[in-house]
């Protein structure tokens, strides 16, 4: 359902520009600050533009960071926890440190941080998020591999002669995946709200980009005045897209482990 | 025990060290010549140069780190490249307030996520727990700056129950000595109960908005913990003995489901530092959050610097005191680190 | 319906009392217990007889999902099914306590020995400071538990120990009922004597009657007055535990008895063994639970057909069975 929910949103929203015709960019001087109507369903801006066509373009954007930023910090975090989990002992206590520093961070600070570093933008506000959600997946990966990794049957296979490659693959593998999806929907509502956030801030996507944070930011000041629909729209498809999120995530999380069930149903 | 402390302070302290680093190569990279915002456009080639030897930034980049973290640690943040204070000043004068809202928010989230949870918990109420994990949900995925904006909009502007996005008081009211700098404290010494009205009614939105994400956080954080203890034997056994069933809860399966939670305190912490920079800008809270939000529009990079190594020290220390106070509180941990440290 | 050993008022009355879960089926049928003040009654039956839910049911402290579907608790004259849950609160660790069987599990391992007692004393009554360290230092030497261990933590204990704080926590109140359910399970065998003749000795210097629920029948031969059989969630045995463990008279009782008394012998090999397995309680047999695996039974409609009724056996009025092929003065033959 929850999946179901973020597929539907996705299919409009990167279907739009074949039957939502209306650019988000393209102001219209004749209809500035419209109330929501039939010709604009969600009304439009202070210039005139359809905030529906900015809203379906946001989607885009905000799922497309979502998944994005899941999937990079998902195989370079996986990538160091297995590293961790299954390498020497300088190795691990290399790489444990070194994650221990970025983790010295609060993640969105460091976002924020590293944004400030490379240039303001929607693509280093991304690329602040990765990498302040990698140790996230590094640390959980590994801890799951060495839980694995000690399991009897894994040391039954290796003492039996199993190569080394067959036992990360039928046996690692397949205990390790479920965790990293888990970690997978978390970390794509945080990074859509992050960015949603540093674009609120003025750290992420820029004006005039229909981006949801920004669109908030662009509507604050037309809320006093009474012109609502600017700023409330986005923040509806945030609210959606990161709650949809946070339910697969207790999904995947009580499919992945079946004795957790009550616990994370509940919880 | 001492053995305890050393090692994880020797931790937090590398985690520290590598923090600054990371903190000092990104934002030495970050673009805009300092020397350019300070002096302005029209600054010649030798004034740049001076700027530059004066501020160090003709040292290589090790020297210029040592340069940053001993400046840094004797308190020395630099100045605003707009205003031209020292950040530290700036920084501890927008203190206060950040705390005052980030305390009461965090406040009432831990009351309110330990109340539901137990209350969910300690008997089975179905329609209760539906209605709070909704709601936690929507909590969890509301981007509070926006949350801020439709509170305002609904509570302050449609119905008017709550002031304005107008900072901390109303700036009308005769003005009152700060000796602590938290309003509601001040206020209230100086026994001005018209101030105090009007501190609680500014706080009450902010502190909300800011707490809402804590406290789903919390709340299920707990829930699930409590559910873990909430089949064990002891309690049970604390029944026999004549004490009541939400009693026993609270005196015997929060303190166990406590525990771990105590844990999440870090994660606490970064979402109250993170969320002050988007709450408080729309609400105009005369608060860091607010200064930091200003400084990014304004690009005077200095200010964001300290604010982000003083989150991560912050963040390193509320972590490394968790994890004492962890060992303190649980007796389990402390007879262990008690006899790690005979060994 | 006088039972055994209840010259005296009861002190505890069992009358008719079912336990189910939900609406399924009943784990405890129709069950009669009395209780005489100061008596040691032993509890046996294997594991899912019904006899945990028996001690649960008398407290209160059923686990959700399982409620009393008829009968009454009487203690000490007063009705406890349908009470108010502040009455009894207040009947709980004060008129009838409990000790439960996993040592290990049954203190809050983050509270010291001396808050998990105090709060059973301060539960009932209002003593001061001094009067609580009082009867504190009482049930610390009672159980026969060293001062030292007032200040400690459930986990620096050995389970003998906690098992002894247990016990310490139960009867600092001085209650009239004491239920120690399998109390020395979780426990090695040498402290186990050692618990059991804690409890014993305290059992019996307070004139707490107890209900000793277990199924080891050395432990009840040891310190029980009388003896009571669970099977299927029926009683089909009492009376006085040495005439029960020397002439039972129920097939079950005879079979359990048998395939105990064999352990001293020499031939392991032949140890006798109850055909069968007890049943679960969803599939409980419509006449006598038993009759599947009796030995005795020999094809007799009436054991399916219809549940012998607990009573007294003829010429043996302290004693009862519940069996068709035992003379009683409830059956017809």
């Amino acid at each position: 359902m929850a999946v179901g929910i973020l597929v539907a949103f996705a299919v409009l929203a990167f279907s739009a520009p074949l039957w939502y015709g209306i650019s988000p960019l393209a102001t219209d001087p004749a209809h500035v600050l419209g109330a929501p109507s039939f010709a604009h369903p969600m009304g439009t801006d202070d210039v005139g533009r359809d905030v529906f066509a900015r809203f379906l373009a946001g989607a885009r954007i905000s799922l497309a960071v979502g998944l994005g930023v899941a999937v990079c910090a998902g195989v370079v975090g996986a990538g160091l926890g297995v590293l961790g989990g299954l390498g020497s002992g300088w190795v691990d206590t290399a790489l444990s440190r070194l994650l221990d520093m970025v983790l010295a961070f609060p993640p969105l600070i460091l976002a924020m941080a590293i944004t400030v570093g490379l240039g303001v933008g929607l693509i280093t506000a991304c690329l602040g998020i990765v990498l302040s959600t990698i140790p996230y997946y590094a640390r959980i990966t590994r801890s799951d591999v060495l839980r694995v990794r000690s399991a009897g049957y894994v040391e039954a296979a290796v003492a039996l002669g199993v190569p080394p490659r067959r036992v990360i693959r039928r046996h690692i593998v397949p205990h390790v995946v479920p965790t990293i999806l888990v970690q997978a929907a978390t970390t794509f509502s945080f990074a859509i709200l992050s960015v949603a956030g540093l674009g609120f801030i003025g750290l992420g996507a820029q004006i005039p980009t229909p981006e949801w944070g920004t669109m908030v930011t662009e509507g604050s000041s037309l809320f006093i005045s009474g012109h609502w629909w600017v700023s409330t729209f986005p923040g509806i498809g945030l609210l959606i897209a990161t709650a949809a999120a946070a339910v697969a995530a207790d999904r995947v999380r009580v499919l992945a482990d079946p004795h957790a069930t009550v616990r994370t149903t509940l919880a | 025990m001492i053995a305890f402390v050393a090692r994880r302070l020797s931790l937090a302290l590398i985690s520290i060290v590598g923090a600054s680093v990371i903190a000092f190569v990104i934002l030495r990279v970050a673009p805009g010549d300092p020397a350019r915002l300070v002096l302005g456009q029209f600054a010649t080639p030798a004034q740049i140069a001076q700027f530059r030897r004066a501020n160090g930034l003709d040292l290589n980049l090790a020297a210029q780190y040592w340069r940053f973290v001993s400046r840094f640690v004797t308190g020395d943040w630099g100045f605003s490249y707009g205003s031209g204070v020292p950040v530290r000043h700036l920084l501890i004068s927008r203190l206060p307030a950040t705390v005052e809202l980030a305390l009461t928010a965090f406040a009432w989230a831990a009351a309110a996520a330990v109340l539901l949870a137990l209350a969910c918990t300690y008997r089975t109420r179905p329609r209760l727990e539906r209605s709070v994990n909704a709601v936690a949900f929507a909590g969890l995925a509301a981007p509070p700056f926006w949350l801020a904006l439709l509170a305002l909009l609904a509570l302050s502007l449609k119905i008017g129950i709550f002031p304005g996005p107008d900072g901390q008081i109303n700036a009308r009211l005769a003005a009152f000595p700060h000796p602590t700098g938290f309003l509601l404290l001040d206020s209230l010494l100086a026994g001005r109960l018209d101030a105090f009205a009007s501190v609680v009614s500014h706080l009450v939105l902010p502190a909300f908005v800011l707490g809402l994400g804590v406290w789903a956080y919390l709340y299920r954080l707990l829930r699930a913990n409590l559910l873990e203890v909430a089949n064990e034997p002891f309690l049970m056994v604390v029944e026999s003995k004549g004490i009541g069933r939400w009693t026993t809860f609270w005196r015997h399966a929060l303190p166990n489901a406590g525990l771990p939670t105590l844990t999440a305190a870090g994660l606490v912490l970064a979402w109250l530092l993170g969320g002050s920079v988007l709450v408080e800008a729309v609400f105009d809270w005369p608060g860091v959050g607010g200064l930091v939000v200003d400084a990014v529009g304004q690009k005077d990079y200095s200010i964001v610097q300290a604010f982000i190594v003083v989150s991560a020290a912050t963040y390193v220390a509320v972590n490394f005191l968790v994890d004492l106070l962890y060992g303190v509180v649980d007796p389990r941990i402390r007879t262990a680190v008690n006899h790690g440290a005979q060994q | 319906m006088t039972a055994v050993g209840a010259s005296a008022e009861a002190v505890l009355k069992i009358t008719d009392l079912s336990v189910a879960y939900g609406e399924g089926p009943e784990v405890v049928r129709s069950l009669d217990l009395t209780l005489a003040p100061g008596e040691r009654l032993g509890l046996i039956g294997e594991s899912g007889a019904g006899k945990s839910t028996v001690g649960l049911a008398v407290i209160g402290l059923l686990r959700s999902g399982m409620r009393i579907t008829s009968g009454s608790v009487v203690l000490n004259g007063r009705e406890l099914t349908g009470l108010s849950e502040r009455d009894l609160r207040d009947t709980r660790g004060n008129d009838i306590a409990l000790v439960y069987q996993d040592a290990l599990a049954a203190l809050d391992p983050v509270k010291s020995v001396r808050s998990q007692l105090d709060e059973a004393i301060r539960a009932h009554g209002d003593l001061d400071r001094a009067q609580r360290e009082a009867v504190m230092l009482d049930a610390m030497a009672g159980a026969a538990l060293p001062v030292e261990h007032l200040d400690s933590y459930p986990h620096e204990l050995s389970g003998g120990l906690r098992q002894r704080v247990s016990i310490a926590m139960a009867l600092a109140n001085k209650p009239s009922v004491l239920i120690a359910d399998e109390p020395t399970t979780a426990l090695d065998v040498t402290t186990q004597s050692r618990v059991l003749a804690v409890l014993d000795e305290l059992v019996k210097s307070t004139g707490t009657a107890l209900i000793l629920i277990t199924h080891d029948l050395g432990v009840v031969s040891a310190c029980c007055d009388t003896t009571a059989v669970m099977y299927g969630g029926r009683i089909v045995e009492s009376g006085p535990t040495q005439e029960v463990f020397q002439s039972p008279r129920h097939p079950y009782t005879q079979a359990l008895v048998r395939s105990v008394t064999a352990i001293g012998r020499s031939d392991l090999e032949r140890l006798p063994v109850i055909e069968g397995a007890p049943p679960a309680a969803e599939a409980i047999p419509s006449g006598c639970a038993f009759a599947p695996r009796c030995e005795r039974r020999d094809g007799d409609p009436l054991c399916v057909a219809e549940s012998p009724t607990l009573a007294e056996l003829v010429g043996a009025p302290h004693r009862k069975a519940a069996c068709w092929h035992v003379e009683t003065d409830g059956s017809d033959g």
